[in-house]
């Protein structure tokens, strides 16, 4: 247990969600683009597919709910660090019921359930970066400072430090970790700036890749007893620099996903999941 | 020992742990000579109260004993030096102290012991080694848990209440894999589980269970189901909140832990423990002042002002929380400056990437105590994690605020020192957490302790700091590079001041000490037995009978010789200087107090303080305001000047005596004193227009003002005694500390300099002539960019260049400097100040010193040159200088410190003189200009800096009679050119200054109609004497001292200064001469005719961006070891220049602070700093550097008014330049 706070990106769970029919025409958007949902639902099954067979998780997998056309964007219903699930307040209205189903999955996993029941708080997911040692929050449209707060209580033992979104939709937007200590960051000026202001409010030092788009920053680590540094990436049709960026990581196992589809209701890679690592002992 | 050291507070642990060895070598030799010092337990079993077997033992009883013996020991041989203290009991207090396993420790203190003293009992006690990770805290008042200051008396900082103490973890080290022993990290594990305990240091539920499972594993040791109930766990405490799931699942994680050892639990404990977010972090409530959202980061659209945060110190930096969430940080390198003031605490930012400049962000405590609690753990972390040795407080010539410091070892030298622990792993108990049911009888004395090893340790422990030493450099890890050097400088002051000190004790000392404001307040009362103030006691009254004995007694040696006696002299000298400062605080406060009862005081007599001793170091806090904002007393420190109205007679006498002990005879005393005297008591109803005039502008002020402003004044009261009474080699230590990188430039703001944070190296020294190339060509550049004000300028300058017959011999080795001195000198008959001023001013923009002393000489001129000057205030200066010069002469050799002191007090002299020649002004009706003069300096003051400007003057000690601008612009020329001189080292000038003296002596005589001229040549003198040679401007002082030219003195001030430093090659002499200068160039903004030339200037430039001046300081060739650092402050009425520019070490580093606006009267201002840095070499012409970085900065800030340049020099000296 010496490990408390050790074993960054190791996983063993993860928890996704059906693409409801509704997402093609209802799901949020920042720009008005047409999804072909017969894609975005292959993309969705690979990515599953490559989770759950390739790289050995386990998959919970929720069903879509017509209802709740953002529903297959699980990571903004919950935050998962340890053993303790911090169930959000979506700062948009109609989306706070996708967190009914996440709470149930999680109390199934034998997760401690926090929810966020203060009315004036918002918190999305994906606005929170947890770096392994610390938690970054962005201060977004979708998220407030009280959301940030609750989240600061729901995790004591790690410093919990805001940020500023001022373009994009969530800070995971533009940013991700690509490994312990390692932030990928989009090149764009609001990125940038963001992650000086990480650096800034950090005591650890991280390293930082720089990838051309800010879309493509954001990818998935994991470090897999099996596999070693895992990192699920955009792929070359969608980013072509940027991929060649993570192609540049040796110590990865890259695999390349395609979120086209998904992309075009803001979602992302890491979007689509929630991982949860549940360890043997506690 | 540590308590009885009042000397040698700066010396810290080490030296203390080698007196205490000392002592007990000395046991034996010295038995007690007690009967006077009783008071330890030892000699008087019946003091040792049922206290020692509270809660330990007998065996402990014993080694309490055995403890107090060595200190009473050590004591003694301390005291046996101050006779007067054995007729005063020892009182003997009983100190609890809560250790981290929630024992009590009970001990029997004196009640003058210092904290350290008290520390390291306890640390014997716990037979903790690595013991600089750990304080002692008390609750103050408020209940609000303080850091024993191991420098200060713990009466003094327990005013109220029990003394209850408790230990605590100061420094949580972020590795507490590195510390060297297990018990060490015994100790740390306590704390941090009271820390989790009491929710301070706040974590999950999984990691209350992994801490729990290890304390109860390194408590219980392995899990052993027989022997456990299966409640085991419940007496132990894990959490706030512990439930019983909680402890289940601790018992289970315990289960697996069979076969680990405590130590090793422990060390689990805090691998874990330590990635805490909250670990370490010290809070703080606070609001944030100011709407300075971009540097908080909050939620888009949210003004920040006024919002509820906290602050936390800790290892890396300051962090800035916003309920749990961390809003901003700040680590260590990122900040430039710590400072605090009343209620507020601010940092000073160094620009980052997006930011140009630096800011200033500030913070607003609950009350001013919280916020000075607040600085110093910043200034104590900052030190500890960031330093490589601890900085020594600021020695400043004209410090103000708070001298406290850090002044135990950094992590760096703790972890070298305890690298050397050779003692085997000493054994301990871990007993007790914190338990639900703790019964004390259980717990006797828990740890063990093996006395001799202890010795022995401790010993180890100094030799291990030598070699600390040694190893400084090579050890340093390369983030610390730059403070290397300073390491070195540390280290070397270590040394230093570990050397015994030689000379007695005074009693005068303590006493004084005990007393300090009382004694400041009214020294007059007290000697001369006026109306009696409350608060004097009878010690002060003592003191002072002394004294005057003394003074009494120096007179006829002073006569005869200045080499004879000299110490006594010197000693007599300063009691009187210091009197006289009391005096003039009285005066002050008369004022303050007839005028309305807010207004604020100058609270300038801080800065006549000398503020030598690092003895005191008492973080005096004083409220000194930022320069525009506060210069009042607060009306609190009012009343602790008590005088009323200082009679003529009690004056009289005073003053004579004064006069006798510096060396005047007997008439000439007689004669001059009585006018003094006159003056004085004329100066009470002055006082009372001025305080009107004051009061408005000053501010609100809380009650812990009071008490700042108490103990800055016993600070004074203190230094002076030591001054007097200290040997010159502790006082030399002391000097070396003095010029810290820790440094308050103004007020009480207190700057973690640069120079510690940043890691500018140090560069090839620049030549002093190439300096003044470069100076010229900026002046040239700034003219050029303003063209008709240049043009005037310009031709002035040239004209008087060549017309100022002075000048001329001069011209060659001083070639810009100079001239403009003479210009001035020269301008002073023309009647018209203000154009001469703004010429000269367009000029000054190229040069910042010669425009200093440019305007100031204007104005001196203006005022002097007309109005006779009161002859009695100029005699006076003379005494007071004339003193100082003999001391200086025959103690150049002597420490640094003693001159600079001297140059303190000389300074509240003049302040006196200043108002000893109002008062005259008024009373004679010659003077009213004057007098009106000041007065408008006054209101000026009030808009800006007002007050400000007249108490720099007043620390100048000058011909008060020509006005303070006169003596400021001394000093600043001299100080210039001392420097360049210094360097340069021309011995032709000494005839030179020959000649200056004869012609003053000519004009001694017909002394009142020439004022104004002596004042000329006083001036002219000042720079050839700078130019002489050390051993000849010695001499030269001689004879002066001897032929008591009042007017002369002034300027011998000057020159002993510069004097010293030559020899010494000190910097910090010149850097107290800067300050001087700074202060004095303060003073002329305050006075009317400044700010109008000023202000014109001003608009001609605003064309060109500059409207700061830049001040090049001339290099100084200083053998290096010792680096200092000296600040020029320059302050005008509306536009401050302070250069800071680096000698030795050769990065100038230009502070441009641009104020927005000054809200006049209500004080309220925007205030940007910004700061430029300008690292480099000789090669780099830092003017234009300067120039350009201004401009900059006047792009980006269109309505920014630069208020202020701050050249920082840092120069290295040799040790012991000095010797004789």
């Amino acid at each position: 247990m010496a490990g408390l706070m050790a074993g960054f990106g190791h996983y063993t769970h993860a928890v996704v969600r059906g693409i409801p029919a509704s997402l093609a025409k209802e799901a949020l958007r920042s720009s008005q683009t047409e999804v072909d949902l017969a894609k975005a639902v292959k993309e969705q099954e690979a990515y599953v597919e490559v989770l759950r067979t390739r790289l050995g998780l386990e998959v919970v997998e929720l069903p879509a709910d017509e209802s709740l056309p953002d529903c297959v964007f699980v990571e903004d219903a919950a935050v998962v660090c340890g053993d303790t699930a911090l169930i959000t307040r979506p700062g948009v209205e109609n989306r706070r019921g996708e967190t009914e189903a996440m709470k149930g999955a999680l109390k199934d996993l034998n997760l401690n359930i926090v929810e966020m029941t203060d009315e004036n708080a918002t918190l999305d997911g994906g606005d929170v970066l947890f770096t392994g040692r610390e938690f970054f929050v962005g201060l977004s449209k979708r998220t407030n400072q009280r959301g940030a707060e609750i989240l600061a209580d729901a995790f004591k033992d790690y410093a919990v430090s805001t940020v500023p979104v001022l373009e994009g939709l969530h800070l995971k937007c533009f940013c991700s970790m690509g490994g312990p200590g390692l932030i990928v960051i989009g090149s764009s000026e609001p990125a940038q700036k963001a992650l000086k202001i990480m650096q800034q409010m950090s005591d650890h030092r991280y390293d930082k890749l720089t990838v051309p788009d800010d879309l493509a920053a954001n990818c998935i680590y994991m470090n897999l007893p099996s596999k070693g540094h895992v990192l699920l990436h955009c792929t070359a049709e969608e980013f072509p620099e940027s991929a060649k960026v993570f192609e540049k990581l040796k110590d990865h196992m890259l695999i390349p996903m395609s979120n086209l589809e998904r992309g075009k209701v803001d979602g992302s890679l890491t979007c689509c999941s929630v991982l949860i690592n549940k360890k043997a002992n506690i | 020992m540590t308590t009885e050291s009042g000397a040698d507070s700066e010396a810290k642990q080490p030296q203390e742990n080698k007196e205490t060895e000392k002592g007990k070598a000395k046991a034996a030799s010295q038995p007690s000579q007690v009967a006077a010092e009783p008071a330890l337990p030892q000699n008087q079993p019946e003091q040792l109260p049922a206290a020692v077997g509270h809660s330990t033992p007998a065996r402990k009883e014993q080694e309490q004993q055995e403890e107090d013996l060595v200190s009473h020991r050590s004591s003694t041989s301390r005291l046996s030096r101050s006779p007067l203290r054995g007729v005063k009991k020892v009182k003997i207090m009983q100190c609890k102290v809560t250790l981290l396993d929630g024992l009590d420790f009970t001990l029997n203190v004196e009640k003058r012991a210092k904290g350290q003293f008290l520390f390291d009992k306890v640390c014997d006690h716990l037979n903790l080694l690595e013991k600089d990770y750990f304080g002692i805290t008390y609750r103050d008042v408020e209940n609000q848990k303080n850091w024993l200051d191991p420098a200060k008396e713990l009466k003094k900082q327990i005013r109220t209440g029990p003394w209850n103490f408790a230990f605590n973890v100061k420094f949580y080290p972020p590795d507490p894999s590195q510390l060297t022993e297990d018990i060490t990290r015994y100790y740390l594990c306590l704390q941090l589980r009271d820390d989790v305990v009491s929710g301070r240091l706040p974590c999950s539920f999984a990691t209350h269970t992994v801490l729990g499972s290890y304390t109860a594993q390194s408590e219980l040791g392995d899990y052993d189901s027989e022997e456990l109930a299966s409640d085991y766990l419940s007496e132990l405490r894990f959490a706030p909140n512990q439930t019983k799931e909680l402890e289940e699942k601790v018992m289970e994680l315990h289960k697996t832990y069979k076969g680990m050892s405590p130590a090793d639990a422990e060390m689990h404990f805090l691998e874990n423990a330590k990635k805490l977010s909250m670990y370490g972090v010290d809070l703080h409530h606070a609001k944030l002042v100011g709407n300075l959202y971009e540097c908080l980061a909050p939620a888009e659209g949210e003004d920040s002002e006024g919002v509820e945060i906290m602050l936390g110190v800790c290892a890396s930096g300051l962090l800035i929380y916003r309920d749990r969430l961390r809003i901003n940080r700040f680590a260590w390198p990122k900040i430039l400056k710590i400072s605090y003031k009343r209620n507020n605490f601010y940092i000073k930012i160094r620009p980052g990437e997006f930011e140009q400049f630096e800011s200033t962000i500030g913070f607003k405590l609950p009350n001013h105590r919280a916020a000075k609690r607040l600085w110093k753990v910043c200034v104590e972390h900052h030190t500890f994690f960031r330093l490589v040795s601890p900085e020594a407080p600021p020695k400043k010539f004209l410090t103000l605020g708070s001298k406290f410091r850090y002044s135990g070892r950094t992590q760096a030298q703790t972890r070298r020192a305890s690298s050397q622990i050779i003692r085997p792993a000493p054994f301990f108990e871990r007993t007790s957490s914190k338990r639900y049911n703790m019964s004390r009888s259980l717990d006797g004395a828990p740890i063990m302790e093996n006395h001799e090893t202890l010795m022995k340790d401790s010993a180890a422990d100094g030799e291990a700091k030598v070699i600390a030493k040694g190893d400084i450099i090579t050890t340093v890890t390369t983030e610390k590079k730059a403070e290397e050097e300073k390491a070195e400088e540390g280290d070397a002051k270590k040394d230093t001041a570990e050397t015994p000190e030689p000379a007695a004790t005074s009693p005068l000392r303590q006493d004084t000490k005990c007393t300090p404001h009382a004694f400041t307040s009214d020294p007059l009362r007290s000697e001369l037995s006026l109306p009696s103030s409350p608060i004097s006691s009878t010690k002060v009254r003592r003191r002072h009978r002394e004294n005057a004995r003394k003074r009494a007694s120096s007179v006829s040696p002073v006569k005869s010789g200045t080499g004879c006696r000299r110490r006594q002299a010197r000693a007599d000298h300063k009691a009187a200087l210091l009197e006289e400062q009391a005096l003039l605080l009285s005066a002050r406060k008369q004022r303050l107090e007839q005028g309305k009862r807010r207004g604020g005081t100058l609270f300038s007599f801080s800065l006549h303080l000398p503020d030598l001793s690092s003895i005191l170091d008492e973080d005096g806090y004083i409220t000194f305001p930022d320069l525009s904002e506060m210069r009042f007393l607060p009306e609190c420190a009012q009343n602790f000047l008590p005088i009323k109205s200082p009679s003529l007679i009690p004056c009289f006498l005073f003053i004579f005596f004064f006069l006798l002990s510096t060396s005047f005879s007997v008439p000439y005393a007689l004669t001059l004193s009585f006018p003094l005297a006159l003056c004085l008591c004329y100066l009470e109803p002055k006082a009372a227009s001025l305080t009107a005039s004051l009061a408005q502008s000053y501010h609100d002020h809380d009650s812990s003002e009071e008490e700042e402003t108490d103990s800055e004044q016993t600070d004074f009261a203190f230094d002076g005694e030591m001054t007097a009474t200290e040997s010159e080699a502790d006082e030399d230590s002391e000097m070396r500390t003095q010029y810290s990188f820790i440094r308050r430039v103004k007020g009480e703001n207190v700057f973690i300099r640069h120079s510690n944070l940043m890691l500018e190296d140090t560069e090839p020294p620049a030549e002093v002539v190439k300096h003044q190339t470069n100076i010229s060509e900026l002046k040239r550049s700034f003219l050029e960019t303003d063209g008709s004000v240049t043009m005037p300028g310009l031709t002035e300058w040239e004209k008087r260049l060549s017309s100022s017959p002075m000048r001329s011999p001069r011209s060659d080795e001083a070639p810009m400097i100079e001239p403009l001195e003479l210009d001035t000198k020269e301008d002073e008959p023309a009647a018209d100040e203000t154009k001469e001023v703004e010429p000269k001013i367009t000029e000054a923009a190229g040069y910042l010193v010669k425009y200093v002393v440019d305007s100031m000489t204007a104005d001196g001129p203006t005022s002097s040159g007309p109005h006779g000057v009161s002859l009695s205030t100029t005699m006076d200066d003379d005494v007071f200088v004339d003193g100082t010069l003999r001391e200086v002469e025959e103690k150049t050799p002597e420490s640094q410190d003693e001159v600079s002191e001297r140059l303190v007090v000389k300074v509240s002299p003049g302040a006196m003189r200043q108002e000893v020649s109002q008062a005259i002004s008024d009373k004679k009706g010659t003077l009213i200009i004057l007098k009106d003069v000041e007065d408008k300096s006054d209101t000026e003051g009030k808009e800006k800096s007002a007050v400000p400007g007249e108490f720099k003057a007043d620390e100048h000690v000058m011909l008060m009679a020509s006005k303070e601008e006169e003596i400021p612009r001394a000093d600043t020329s001299v100080v210039t050119e001392a420097q360049t001189t210094a360097a340069k080292m021309l011995s032709p000038k000494v005839e030179i200054k020959t000649d200056g003296m004869t012609q003053i002596k000519g004009i001694d005589s017909p002394k009142k109609a020439m004022a104004s001229w002596i004042s000329e040549k006083v001036k002219t003198q000042t720079p050839e004497f700078i130019s002489v040679s050390t051993k000849e401007v010695k001499d030269m002082k001689t004879s002066d001292g001897l032929q008591e030219r009042a007017e002369i003195f002034t300027f011998k001030e000057v020159q002993s200064e510069q004097i010293t430093v030559s020899e010494s090659s000190t910097t910090s002499l010149v850097v107290s001469t800067l300050e001087c200068v700074s202060s004095s160039q303060k003073a002329p903004a305050g006075q009317e005719e400044k700010p109008v030339i000023e202000t014109e200037a001003l608009p001609a430039k605003s064309a060109g961006p500059t409207s700061t001046d830049i001040t090049a300081v001339a290099t100084k060739d200083m053998p290096v070891i010792h680096t200092e650092t000296k600040t020029i402050t320059y302050e005008a009425a509306e536009v401050h220049v302070t250069t800071m520019c680096d000698c030795r070490s050769y990065w100038m580093a230009f502070y441009v602070f641009s104020v927005g606006q000054t809200v006049k009267g209500g004080i309220s201002e925007t205030r940007i700093e910004k700061r430029i840095v300008i690292t480099g070499d000789a090669d780099i012409d830092h003017d234009e550097a300067l120039a350009q970085a201004i401009k900059e900065a006047k792009e980006q800030h269109p309505d920014m008014s630069v208020t202020k340049v701050v050249v920082h020099k840092e120069t290295e000296i040799t040790p012991e330049e000095g010797e004789d």
